[in-house]
Order: C-alpha cells, then structure tokens, then sequence
C-alpha cells in the first residue's frame, strides 16, 4: 500500500544478559535479573508475565530510551546507545500530541530528523495503511480510542522501522476494537516485514500474533521459558494445539502466583522487602 | 482494512426520503447549536429605555441648580445625546428585525437579540437613572458626578489630546508587554529545561517578581538612560513574571511520555523544546499572559504619572489636577474600552491557538 514498498526488512535483536534496576523510595528495586533474549530479522516476539515484571523495561532498552546496568543490548549487530526512529515505541496509551492534528502526529518523525518536504508522500501512504486518510486533519481529542492507537501505529510506521516496539498497544481498547486492530497488526507486520517485540498481559493476544511467546517470571524478571508457536497462520483460538500452547502458558504463570514452582530467592528476597517497609513504617 | 473505518461515510444520499431525514436533523443539530430565543418583551422594553433617553434628555429641563460650568457643557451636548439615544434604539430595533432574515445574518442577528436583550435593556434603565440623577434631577453632587452628557462632551474636546494619549499607551504598552512576554518566555523555557538554569533563576524571580512596580518607581527611572526606557522595564517587568511562572510551570508538567514518544521518532533537544515542551505548556502560557495583561494595565499607568508623562494614566492625572471630572471620567472611558478590547482579543487568540482542547465533536 505504502508507495515505495517496504524498504528495509527486520533487525535481529540480541538482548544479552541484561540486569536492570532502579532506585524507588530509597531501595534498591531489581527489575531485570539477567534476560537474555534474541530474535531473528522479521520475527514476532511477545513478551508475557505477571505485571509490574519489567517487560516494559524491556521495551524502554530496545527503545534506548534506558541504559542497562549491565549486560548489552544489539539491534541489527549494533549496540543500542539511544532512541533511533528505525525502534519506534507505541505505548498503551496513544500518546498523540494533542496539539497536532492527527497528520501532524504522523509527520513529528520526518519532521523532528528535517525530512518533512520529502515525505509528505510516506505521511498519506501511512495515513491510508491505518485507514485513517478521512481524518487526517482531526484532533487526536476527536479520535475514538481505536482511532487513536492507528494514529500512533502510522506514526511509528511512517519512517519504515525495522523493529517496531509495542507496549501493550491494545491494552485499553474494547474487545471489538481489540480484535479487528490485531488482525491489522498482523497484516502490518506482514507486509513490512518488520521485527516486533509485543508486550501484552494476554495469552490469546500473544498467541495470536507471536512466532515465539516469552514468558517472564515476577519482578526481577527471568525468563521463564521462551515457547515457540508453530501454528500455521491465520491462527484459529479454537484449535486443539492453540488451546495446549494456552493452557500450558497459564500454567506457568499461574505457577508464579501461587505455587512451589516460583524462584524461591527472589520471592524470599521481595517478601523480606516488604517486611521491612512494614516495620519502618 | 477500510471496512473497519466507523460508518461516518455511510451515509450517502439514497433516495428523497433520506435526503429530507437528514435535513430535519441538521435543523435539529442547528437548533442545539444556536439555542436562541429572542425575549420580545425585554428587547421591546430595552429599546423603549433607549427612546425614553433620548426623549428625556431633550425634553425634561435640566436642572437650574447645575454650576455654570456644567449647564454649558450640557447643554451643547444635548442634542447629540439625543442622537446617539435615538441611534442605539434604531441599531437594536434592526438587528432584531433581522434576526428573522435566514442565513448567516439571520443567524448572527438573532444571537445578538436573544444574547444582548438583557443588557440593552439594563443600560438603558442605567442611562435613564444618570440622565435624571445629574443633569436632571441634580441629586448627586457636581463636580464629582457628571451627567452623560457632559463626558460626551469633554471626548468631543478633547479628541486630539485623548487619541495622543491612547497612541502613546498603546505604543508603550505594546513595547513593554512584547518584551516582557520574549523574556518571559525565554525565562520560562530555560529554567523549565535546565535544572541549573532553575538553581540560579529561580529564586532572583521569587524575591523579584512580585515586587510591585510603584515600587520600582524611584529607581527605574534613575537606572534607565531615558523616562521611557525605564517605562518599558516596568511594564516588562510586571509581564515578565507571570509568564515566566506559568510557563515554567507548564513545561514541568508536560507528560514524560511526550518526550518519550518525540525521542524514538528522532527528535533531538531543539525539537523536544520548540516542538513538545512549549505547545505542550501553552495552556499555562496563556493563563500567565492573562495575568501579565492585567497588570501590565496597572504599571502603564504608574508608568505614565510617573515619568513618562503622557498617555492615558497621566491624561486622567492632568485632567483631575485641573478639577475636570469630566474630563477625568473621558480618559477613564477609553482606558476601560482599550482595557475590554485588549482582553477579548487575548481572548479570542488564546481560543483559536488552543481550539485543540475546545474541539469537542467526538468520532
């Protein structure tokens, strides 16, 4: 649909032993405990696990908007060392400027790197993958959620990514608006070929999407176990395999919410946190 | 993929009976939008104060006990009081005339006569009770109190002195609040951005700012090579501090997420401060210039008694030095007119640059 095709293929990702932290409240808060991930040029990888587990930390690496503590970060064998608009990061929520039509958002990329004049073409192209060339000159104020996060997705598209960082991006939405967005996604993805990193609180969603579903552990985040889908596409939810695959996912974070087979250290450790904040207080 | 666009466009013409459906519900929308009801009574009552005015004015005798001074200009003003009674009736008597026309000024027309009925109506018992409580009646004291007439008469006098006056305020007025809002802005900006920039900055405007501009008087003055310059520093002054707060305080609590956002598009820090922080904090810059204007009035005046002697603030001042209430009242009609003016076109600026937060019409 794009005029000019998809220009650049995916990036493969190595994320390599990285530790992240933060300091909140005066304790130190581990957030990463060693991740190692990679993934392969075009591929669609969906990050899942309990909430608050460090998966949008993840994100903010690949998106260099943070430096790890330790361990390294390779898009496309080159070290990460800040944002770049090749890793555009959609976030939860829309995040449109508000003072900007909805076209306007679509060009703050081509604009902010001074290539606006050239590429006003990519803007409507993009514009008209996410079917939002009627609106173009709305507020985003005027925008529906689901119209909203499209705006978002063209923006992020617009400057032809080769790793496309999504952030729960249909977290909020209604299941209907939800649904038809993951089938565009997807045909997205397939036709630009870019490498996605999904985060989502939803098996189905990762399932559905993912060639490879990364399952972390609770805050500081492991990796769980890292499972392969090999399911044909367009996947069905009501196949045999797909509902196994499922169930075996929840399993495992079910696991970490209640029973034996949690990391014991790190839980001790958290629990042992939280004593002493109860005691200080 | 366009068959999930929401159905806006679906609703194209198909036949007669859709074309009439969706006539009847734009006069409906049309109805929701304008929701004018012209009160008959109150605007007929409002242009019959207006007549009785006029009526009053040249037909009621005025008082004998008026001072000499006072009948005189009364008198030769009379007529055109008159005039400008009888006018006021006749405009209001044709905009509601028009208000049946249809259209954009049939539109307009009835706005105005279901908006302003009300208060052409109170003006117009407010211009009656003055006729007759000064000139008329001569209850409340001369020189103090002056009958309508008589300030008609001193705008007429004075014209040349007057539009002098307003020039040279405006002009410095101008010339202040534009430096105050550049610095202001540039102020805002950088201790908004740079936490070094807010260490040293900061407290220079806390302990600064608010330092009332009389105060400024005996130095400024002083400090400044010319009366004029220093009128300018003033008036910046008092602009400067306002919009430096605000805008400081907009560019604080412009959401991570913007920058966030801006940064993995590519933007660098020119962009992220032209482009994200300072449309992000113009609410709040406009709430500060609201605040710079209204005292930016303020140190005009000051500015204008003190120094630079001319302008409307000193008009006012020379005027009442004479004992010429008249006079005084004049300058004080046009101050309050360039007052109401200047805010409703800040009004009207802040509207259009913000009609993004206005636009409400949901898809």
């Amino acid at each position: 649909m794009v005029a000019d095709g998809p220009t650049s293929a995916g990036a493969p990702i190595d994320i390599l032993g990285v530790t992240q932290a933060f300091r909140s409240g005066g304790k130190d808060l581990p957030v990463l405990d060693d991740v190692s991930i990679s993934a392969r040029q075009g591929e669609f990888v969906a990050l899942i696990g309990p909430s608050g587990s460090g998966k949008s930390t993840l994100l903010r690496l690949l998106a260099g908007l943070d430096k790890p503590l330790f361990g390294e970060v390779y898009v496309g064998g080159a070290p990460v060392t800040g944002p770049d608009p090749s890793r555009p990061l959609v976030f939860q929520d829309p995040t449109l400027l508000p003072w900007r039509t909805v076209r306007q958002n679509v060009a703050v990329g081509p604009q902010a790197r001074g290539i606006l004049k050239q590429s006003r073409g990519r803007i409507d192209a993009a514009l008209e993958l996410v079917g939002l060339t009627e609106f173009a000159d709305a507020w985003p104020a005027q925008l529906s959620g689901g119209m909203a996060q499209r705006a978002a997705l063209a923006r992020a598209l617009v400057g032809d990514p080769s790793v496309l960082l999504l952030d729960e991006p249909l977290g909020k939405l209604d299941a209907l608006t939800r649904r038809v967005l993951q089938g565009e996604l997807l045909s997205l993805w397939r036709e630009r070929g870019f490498t996605a990193v999904l985060v989502t609180h939803d098996v189905s969603e990762a399932l559905l999407l993912a060639d490879r579903v990364v399952v972390f552990s609770p805050r500081p985040a492991r990796v769980r176990e890292a499972i392969d889908v090999d399911l044909g596409r367009p996947r069905d939810q009501s196949t045999r395999e797909f509902n196994a695959l499922r169930r075996h996912i929840l399993e495992i974070l079910d696991a970490d919410q209640t029973g034996p087979d949690r990391d014991r250290t790190a839980r001790a450790d958290h629990i042992a946190r939280l004593d002493d904040k109860e005691v200080l207080t | 993929m366009t068959s999930t666009l929401p159905p806006i466009a679906a609703s194209t013409d198909t036949g007669a009976s859709s074309t009439s459906a969706s006539a009847r519900i734009h006069e409906a929308l049309e109805r929701i939008a304008h929701p004018a009801t012209i009160s008959a009574p109150v605007i007929t009552a409002g242009i019959l104060s207006w007549i009785a005015f006029a009526l009053a004015t040249g037909f009621v005798p005025n008082s004998t006990d008026l001072p000499l001074r006072d009948a005189q200009s009364v008198e030769s003003t009379t007529t055109f009081t008159v005039v400008v009674g009888f006018a006021v009736a006749a405009a209001w008597a044709l905009i509601w005339a028009l208000s049946s026309v249809s259209g954009r000024l049939g539109a307009w027309a009835t706005r105005r006569s279901a908006n302003g009925a009300a208060w052409l109506l109170g003006a117009g018992l407010w211009a009656l009770f003055w006729e007759f409580s000064t000139a008329k009646a001569d209850l409340l004291e001369p020189p103090y109190f002056v009958a309508p007439q008589e300030i008609l008469d001193r705008l007429w006098a004075s014209r040349g002195v007057l539009t002098d006056s307003l020039a040279n305020s405006l002009l410095l007025l101008a010339v202040g609040f534009a430096v105050g809002l550049v610095a202001g802005l540039i102020t805002g900006v950088t201790i908004g951005w740079s936490k070094r920039a807010n260490y040293w900055v900061h407290p220079i405007l806390i302990f600064i700012g608010p330092v009332p501009a009389l105060a400024w008087v005996p130095i400024a003055f002083v400090l400044f090579p010319t009366a004029y310059t220093g009128a300018v520093f003033m008036i910046a002054l008092t602009v400067w501090f306002p919009i430096t707060i605000l805008t400081r305080a907009g560019i604080l609590s412009v959401p991570r997420s913007y920058f966030d956002v801006a940064q993995t598009l590519g933007a660098r820090s020119w962009f992220l401060v032209l482009r994200v922080s300072l449309p992000a904090a113009l609410p709040s810059i406009f709430t500060g210039a609201f605040m710079a204007l209204g005292s930016s009035f303020v140190s005009l005046t000051i500015a204008e008694n003190f120094g630079v002697n001319a302008g409307l603030g000193w008009y006012i001042n020379w005027k009442k030095g004479w004992g010429d209430f008249p006079g005084v009242y004049a300058g004080i009609v046009v101050l309050v007119v360039v007052c109401g003016v200047l805010l409703t076109v800040l009004f009207r600026v802040r509207n259009y640059v913000l009609r993004w937060e206005k636009e409400l019409t949901r898809w």
